[in-house]
């Protein structure tokens, strides 16, 4: 069982070691910005098109799904590669359409005349286009996009089967030395579900 | 030496263990979009006495810990010519828009709650709270849990390593594995 247990900790972290490395890294991107400059390129272009807002609802995510279709109608019109990612209103009135894929992110303001259109694509430099394929999630976006999903659900269990076979074979090795495993356990354990519970149940 | 880092190997994967299981789970949340669905509306309507001589940021922090609210706001809220305040109110799982007469101090406080996957979510990757000790403590368990992955991962190769046994098909197993991922990523950045 024990060698059985090892070699699922060790073949896993071996087939997944740039995924998990990749992750580990992007994490500084996002946890220290000011270490790594972002040299971005934008350019802009306008274009005519008279358009119609649809009627947002309330939260973020209602506008996300009502604009999917004008998303991907407007994503044909302008050959914009990269995926549609969320909806940003504007304050006069107009709305701008935000498509994103490492190391490229294209935004599409319309504009509350109704009839002219703005399509900004910014050209993210090294680090930032790791950052961005940290944030990639979701199996939406073709078949590419599918399969980066799937192999994110893997690291992801697999993160998770980390914790628990180590523990597991923590448990098993320092059978005579188990107290501080135990401390260090209950105090990381501790930590963690504290955290979750006052976030969850704070006012 | 195999047995000292061995066992630092064991201590901190025991340490930063419970992050690594959240990571995973809230990645899992992210990529299936878990969370958002049916979030908790939550209402409240309240004249406030307002504290005189406060404007701002600072009038936005008293109205909030009035409302019996507490997050981050994003940044600088000024009230408009007619002497509202819209202004918002974040921390992992909640979102809330205040709405204040400055004149009157009618406050209005409406948002969401997305429950335990937007709190897991929230965990992935946050750098505080403000005015919360505790959840300002995280990002650093964060941070150096990164550390300690990369440290982890690096450890794991030595110890395959050194089993001479299982070179071979480590090698494969690290080679493919690596090969398809390298590929994928740099077929998606460009």
């Amino acid at each position: 069982m024990y060698t059985l247990i090892r070699k699922i900790h060790l073949y896993t972290a071996l087939a997944l070691t740039l995924f998990v490395v990749m992750y580990a890294l992007t994490g500084f991107v996002i946890y220290r910005p000011s270490w790594f400059p972002n040299n971005r390129v934008e350019t802009t272009r306008s274009e005519s098109l008279e358009w119609e807002r649809p009627d947002f609802g309330q939260g973020d995510r209602e506008i996300f799904k009502v604009m999917v279709p004008q998303a991907e109608a407007f994503r044909e019109a302008f050959h914009i590669s990269a995926r549609y990612g969320f909806t940003r209103t504007e304050k006069d009135g107009g709305y701008t359409l935000v498509y994103r894929k490492p190391g490229v992110e294209e935004r599409i303001t319309a504009y509350a005349d109704r009839d002219s259109i703005a399509v900004l694509t910014i050209q993210n430099g090294g680090a930032w286009t790791w950052n961005r394929m940290h944030q990639m999630h979701l199996f939406k976006g073709g078949p590419l996009y599918f399969l980066w999903g799937v192999l994110l659900d893997i690291v992801s269990i697999s993160l998770i089967l980390f914790a628990l076979t180590g523990v597991w074979m923590w448990y098993t090795l320092k059978a005579k030395q188990r107290r501080l495993g135990w401390i260090l356990l209950a105090g990381s354990t501790t930590y963690t579900v504290g955290s979750l519970i006052f976030l969850l149940v704070g006012a | 030496m195999k047995k000292t880092l061995l066992n630092i190997h064991i201590y901190v994967g025991l340490v930063f263990g419970p992050y690594f299981a959240i990571y995973g789970l809230s990645t899992l949340a992210f990529n299936h979009g878990w969370g958002w669905q049916n979030p908790s509306r939550i209402s409240v309507e309240k004249t406030l006495d307002l504290p005189s001589g406060l404007e701002g940021a600072d009038l936005a922090w008293a109205v909030r810990d009035s409302l019996g609210s507490w997050g981050s706001i994003p940044g600088k809220p000024q009230p408009d010519e007619a002497g509202i305040m819209n202004y918002r109110v974040r921390r992992p799982a909640r979102e809330y828009r205040v709405r204040l007469k400055t004149g009157t101090g009618e406050a209005a406080l409406s948002g969401e709650d997305y429950g335990f996957w937007g709190v897991v979510k929230g965990l992935h990757g946050l750098r505080g709270v403000d005015g919360s000790a505790w959840a300002n403590t995280w990002w650093v368990y964060s941070e150096v849990s990164i550390w300690a992955l990369a440290f982890a991962a690096l450890g794991g190769v030595y110890f395959w390593w050194d089993r001479v046994a299982e070179r071979r098909i480590g090698w494969w197993i690290l080679g493919v594995g690596t090969a398809c991922s390298a590929l994928m990523m740099l077929y998606m950045a460009t």
